[in-house]
């Protein structure tokens, strides 16, 4: 009997399933020490501990704390988003909007892709944190969709990380993005 | 017992089905060595079709050129080391047979069978170890002869220079325990690590994930042809497979090999689809052993086997190593192999025991002798006999002391040799991961006398021989390792229960000095470096006795199997001939990545990430050249801009004429743009700059110039106030990302209250330059842009296209221009915008070569282009800029010295107009030719522009100020060694009062 392996070897890595597709996403970085009250102020729910999120109740809207006196505040529109506070409240909050390629990978394989760019675990990567690691040579944040991972970027890498993702799971690039 | 041999045609040494063969006989392959045909079966290695066919010379050694044949079968030797037209160092012992492959044998000249550097052989008695570093040295002008036929001669194979690139991509693989290798005892530790296969609760303590690597195609190691015959093994390995193969938390990677242990359990995986780099909650090392030979002379002729070798031939490819064999055991293993041989049909001759037979296993001594096989108690081979294989050996009385009594040896005809001297440890990933062997006196073998905490060692490789044993050692090893990693998960730490020592083996497996040495030499211990007894003998003699001198001079373990066959023997022999044991004469370590690995799975898929401004498709759009900036791809001017196709250097000369006489702009969306927020924040600033910023008025803009703690330039920016507590800071492109770091890092270390952000992907920016910016800008903003209420080096906030927008007054290039903040997504619009409004002013973009040549007729510096590693403000002739007179800042204890000091100095040079002789480059060198002789280096040129508002060519150059030349002229040598001597002229060049600030539409026209 033949080994199966001179067949095929049965753990080469196979095509995978997962896809991986442009978010729309628009963010608001508030930060100061006032930001925790000022948040809340605008009906946000705001995470007790740095590195976590929270769902806000508009869709795919979420809380993200970063530090003590950072949140993100990400939205799919930018309407969805609280307008910036005020520029003489104290104590202080500053906001800046944020325009980050956000990507979704989904498909019950999209470990297959992370383990190709990102030396992360995933497996540990569970709901409700805001994971910042770097990824295909690029700092980004991640947080665990319901179907896959959201990975977000500064948005000047967003053209070259998308057409990374694509070649990975094996999809031409879109040649899209270049005004994102 | 016996075995009927196949009656394929071509395959005269093919046994017939054996009931663990890899092969598929329904699937032949035929493949071509030295242009003839082989054939063989899909799973038949090269080696294994040869040897099949017929064929015993595999290969030619790498100095002497003497034949060999298979030995190990298993990676362990290069004896048959192959080359295609596009591949080199192809092992011919593991890489599968298949149709197409064209392969020649390495280190060969002419044939396998008619090497014509064969007389090698005879000349090495002139080749000592060490000739290489001896001969040659004189007469100095034949070393080039020497060296090209050295060149020749020597090496592994020809590299096809003509080569096509290949690289695999990487993966990241985690596990909670990895396990390597699926012999029984590695096997058994991954079904202990992962515990029940039907689930075991949240938490318990052995439910882990579980990776199991294998270097052979498949699982079960030494249980399928080292006990491919054994009654006990039958049921372990049915039962072992079977649950391994069936668990679920349990994946297995064949073909896969360990080559590396890095700190925290990061193990590199080589795989045939590229290198999986694993990182575990805990090791287990079920590594096995590596069979080492016995030495005596002519020990590398084809048909000299080691035993395990001539078992994976029967059992896995069903080939039978010779036909009538003499078995060579230094312990139980090698009865179990003569009992072999006779299962598969093969004459044996004898089996000469190196010791006493009433010391192995009964059962086995009878079996053997059972089939009528006599033995030989105390016996070794002295000399295989046979000019090109194996026809027979001379075979000595052993004496107590391991020596053989030569005058009594007598003749035994026989076609191969199968030998059984003993072990060594496959423990090349656990010295790395720190674990400490010591010489068990018992087993006489290294063994781990301690090991790392979260690394486990199993089986064999843990001096544990017995089959129940080790299965019963691989339960310990993965019930300890499940124990560590979900300790570990928990951030505690677990403790071994029971000791890693427990189940040694209390009888030897190996032969202490498993070594006869002749008077004629050619006893060999390294194959892959031709080493004999005598090489290393002479090694020690010339002081290179301790082990690690020995393997540098000698060479033991430095070829392509990395000591597999060799590095105990050599131990062996530098411990007796120091008179001490194996633990004071110590072993080696073999550095990661101890197996070869294929470069393109080192390149791996390449991440070099190119950040992109929001304007990429206008500016190809509008015919830019782009140029790598950093991590940017920028335009570096516009040659296709409004149609045709200029030269850079009519490119360049226009997009300038715009800037200066109209207006022009340029992205300059790649500036790092920090926002430093909080009371601290001017603190913060004065703290890294040279200048206080802290004292700056609220909408006023100050250059940034931020030196290390040496003194030396490391960035420079334009830091702007926004508020008391709110500075907006601009980096240079390149240095962006530093200056964040920098910053950060800073404010932390002082405990400032402040906090740094980067916006520099998020914002965008333009400069927008010329007399006439004002005017094309006016249409589309919300501020008030006349002079006095935005003078120069202001910054105002407002709008631009309806858009949030920062504007500052600035002056790189040297004319009235305005850089322009404004979110991403904003960026296109005011773009088009500006370029509608000032279509009437002949606006145009204009690339980073342009800004470069407008600056420097300015007399701008640039950080890092003009200045290296060591130059400091004064050096740039930027010393206004420093103010040490105030509280401490980064470098500012240097500056004071630096001050003084004046080495070099930035000095600005012009060509005279009309000049039509050679140009100076960027990195032209400086000459001091003030006495006429020989010149010195004085210098370097750092820019240099052909300026069309001055009409000549203009730069800077960084100078020894002690350089000897008169102070009106600079000597530069161009290409081609041609001196051309420049005027130096004081910058800026360009508007040295700086009225072109202030010039606006209504002067522009006049």
């Amino acid at each position: 009997m033949m080994h199966p392996a001179f067949r095929a070897d049965p753990h080469a890595p196979r095509p995978t399933d997962a896809r991986v597709s442009r978010r729309t996403w628009a963010g608001l970085h508030v930060l100061g020490p006032g930001a925790p009250e000022w948040v809340s102020e605008q009906g946000w729910p705001v995470p007790s501990q740095p590195y976590t999120l929270l769902e806000a109740s508009a869709d795919s809207a979420f809380t993200a704390r970063i530090s003590d006196q950072e949140f993100v505040l990400a939205a799919a529109s930018p309407a969805a988003l609280p307008a910036p506070p005020a520029s003489d409240r104290t104590p202080r909050v500053w906001a800046f909007p944020r325009f980050d390629a956000v990507f979704e990978l989904r498909g019950a394989d999209w470990r297959q892709v992370t383990a190709q760019v990102c030396h992360y675990d995933f497996r540990a990567l569970e709901p409700g944190v805001w994971l910042p690691v770097a990824l295909a040579g690029v700092q980004v944040w991640c947080l665990r969709a319901p179907h896959g991972l959201w990975i977000g970027c500064d948005p000047s890498f967003g053209q070259d990380l998308e057409d990374t993702l694509r070649a990975v799971v094996g999809v031409p690039a879109t040649g899209q993005g270049t005004q994102s | 017992m016996g075995s009927p041999t196949d009656s394929t045609a071509g395959q005269p040494e093919r046994l017939a089905p054996q009931s663990l063969e890899w092969i598929d006989r329904d699937a032949p392959v035929t493949f071509r060595v030295e242009g003839r045909a082989v054939h063989g079966y899909a799973g038949d290695t090269v080696t294994s079709a040869l040897l099949a066919s017929g064929w015993r010379t595999l290969g030619r050694s790498f100095k002497y050129h003497r034949p060999r044949g298979a030995f190990s079968l298993a990676n362990h030797d290069i004896n048959a080391l192959f080359e295609s037209r596009t591949g080199t160092n192809i092992r011919g012992d593991v890489t599968p047979a298949m149709d197409e492959l064209e392969l020649r044998a390495t280190n060969v000249n002419g044939s396998l069978t008619r090497d014509r550097d064969a007389h090698m052989d005879w000349l090495g008695r002139f080749l000592p170890v060490g000739f290489y570093y001896k001969a040659f040295h004189r007469p100095k002008s034949l070393f080039p002869f020497w060296e090209r036929l050295i060149r020749r001669k020597a090496g592994l194979g020809q590299v096809d220079t003509d080569w096509t690139r290949e690289s695999r991509p990487k993966y990241y693989d985690f596990c909670d325990v990895l396990v390597i290798g699926a012999g029984p005892s590695g096997l058994q530790a991954a079904l202990t690590a992962a515990g029940r296969p039907g689930g075991e609760p949240e938490g318990s303590r052995n439910a882990c994930e579980v990776l199991l690597i294998e270097e052979d195609p498949c699982i079960g190691g030494s249980l399928d042809y080292q006990l491919a015959h054994d009654d006990r093994a039958e049921r372990q390995r049915a039962r072992l497979k079977r649950a391994v193969e069936a668990h679920p938390r349990i994946r297995v990677l064949t073909r896969a090999v360990a080559v590396g242990y890095y700190t925290d359990h990061w193990v590199p995986v080589a795989t045939e689809d590229g290198i999986v780099k694993v990182r575990a909650g805990a090791v287990v090392a079920a590594t096995g052993v590596l069979e080492q030979p016995a030495v005596f002379r002519n020990n590398d002729r084809p048909g000299v086997w080691l035993a395990s070798g001539a078992q994976r031939a029967m059992q896995r490819f069903a080939v039978r190593p010779c036909r009538n064999a003499v078995v060579l055991a230094g312990n139980d293993e090698g009865y179990i192999a003569a009992r072999d041989l006779v299962h598969a049909g093969v004459g044996v001759q004898a089996v000469l025991d190196m010791g006493d037979p009433a010391a192995r296993e009964s059962a086995l001594v009878q079996q053997v002798e059972g089939a009528g096989v006599p033995v030989h108690a105390h016996r070794m081979i002295h000399e295989v006999v046979g000019r090109r294989t194996v026809s027979g050996v001379r075979v000595a009385p052993r004496q107590g002391d391991g020596s053989v009594d030569s005058a009594q040896a007598e003749t035994l005809a026989c076609d191969g040799v199968v030998m059984s001297a003993g072990w060594a440890p496959a423990g090349h990933l656990l010295y790395q991961a720190g674990a400490q062997f010591a010489y068990d006196d018992t087993v006489h073998q290294l063994v781990p006398r301690t090991l790392p905490r979260g690394v486990f060692a199993c089986g064999r490789v843990n001096g544990v021989f017995e089959l129940d044993q080790r299965i019963t050692d691989g339960e310990r090893a993965g019930s300890a390792a499940a124990a560590h990693a979900q300790a570990r998960l928990r951030g505690g730490r677990s403790d071994e229960s029971v000791p890693h020592d427990r189940y040694r083996a209390t009888e030897a497996h190996s032969d202490p000095w498993p070594i006869a040495s002749h008077p004629k030499g050619r006893e060999f211990v390294d194959l892959d470096e031709d080493l004999q007894i005598k090489d290393l003998k002479q090694a020690a003699h010339e002081g290179f006795d301790n082990i690690e001198l020995l393997k540098r001079f000698s060479t033991v373990g430095m070829g392509p199997s990395q000591g597999k066959h060799s590095n105990m023997n050599a131990i062996r022999i530098l411990a007796n001939w120091r008179q001490q044991g194996i633990d004071a004469t110590g072993s080696t370590t073999a550095r990661p990545f101890y197996h070869p690995v294929r470069l393109g799975d080192l390149a791996g898929r390449r991440f070099r990430m190119r950040r992109r401004s929001p304007l990429d498709g206008i500016h190809e759009q509008l015919g830019a050249q782009f140029v790598e900036a950093g991590p940017w791809l920028r335009p570096e001017f516009y040659p296709r801009f409004g149609g045709g196709n200029r030269s850079r250097a009519e490119s360049i000369r226009e997009e300038a004429h715009a800037a200066r006489n109209g207006v022009a702009m340029i992205d300059v969306s790649t500036l790092g743009k920090l926002e430093l927020l909080g009371p601290d924040a001017g603190r913060l600033l004065d703290h890294v700059c040279t200048m206080r910023m802290s004292t700056l008025r609220n909408g006023r803009t100050r250059l940034a110039l931020m030196p290390d703690e040496s003194g030396v330039l490391a960035g420079d920016g334009l830091v702007g106030r926004i508020a008391d507590d709110h500075f907006y800071m601009t980096a240079a492109s390149s240095h962006a990302d530093a200056t964040a770091r920098e910053l950060t890092q800073q404010a932390a270390l002082l405990g400032l209250d402040v906090l740094v952000i980067d916006r520099g992907g998020q914002v965008a920016a333009i400069n927008l330059v010329g007399p006439l910016s004002r005017k094309a800008l006016r249409p589309h903003t919300d501020v008030a842009l006349d002079d006095d209420a935005f003078p120069f080096l202001d910054l105002q906030e407002g709008h631009v296209c309806g858009y949030p927008a920062r504007l500052m007054r600035v002056g790189f290039v040297g004319e009235r221009a305005y850089e322009i903040h404004v979110p991403r997504t904003a960026m296109a619009e005011v773009w088009q915008a500006l370029t509608a409004s000032g279509a009437d002013a002949g606006i145009r973009p204009f690339g980073l070569e342009t800004q470069r040549l407008l600056r420097l007729e300015k007399g701008h510096l640039l950080v890092g282009h003009d200045t290296d590693g060591l130059t400091d403000p004064y050096e740039a002739g930027m010393g206004w800029a420093v103010k040490l007179d105030r509280e401490r800042f980064i470098g500012q204890h240097s500056l004071r010295r630096l001050k003084e000091r004046n080495e070099r100095r930035l000095v600005g040079f012009a060509l005279p107009p009309g000049h039509d002789g050679p140009l100076p480059r960027e990195c032209h060198l400086v000459l001091d030719r003030a006495d006429g002789s020989e010149a010195a280096i004085a210098g370097r040129v750092t820019s240099v522009g052909e300026s069309e508002a001055l009409g000549r060519v203009v730069g800077l150059a960084m100078v020894d100020t002690a350089a000897r030349g008169d102070d009106r002229t600079l000597a530069i040598r161009v290409d081609d060694g041609v001196v051309i001597e420049a005027e130096r002229v004081d910058a800026p060049f360009y508007d040295p009062k700086g009225h072109r600030q202030s010039v606006g539409e209504e002067e522009a026209r006049s």
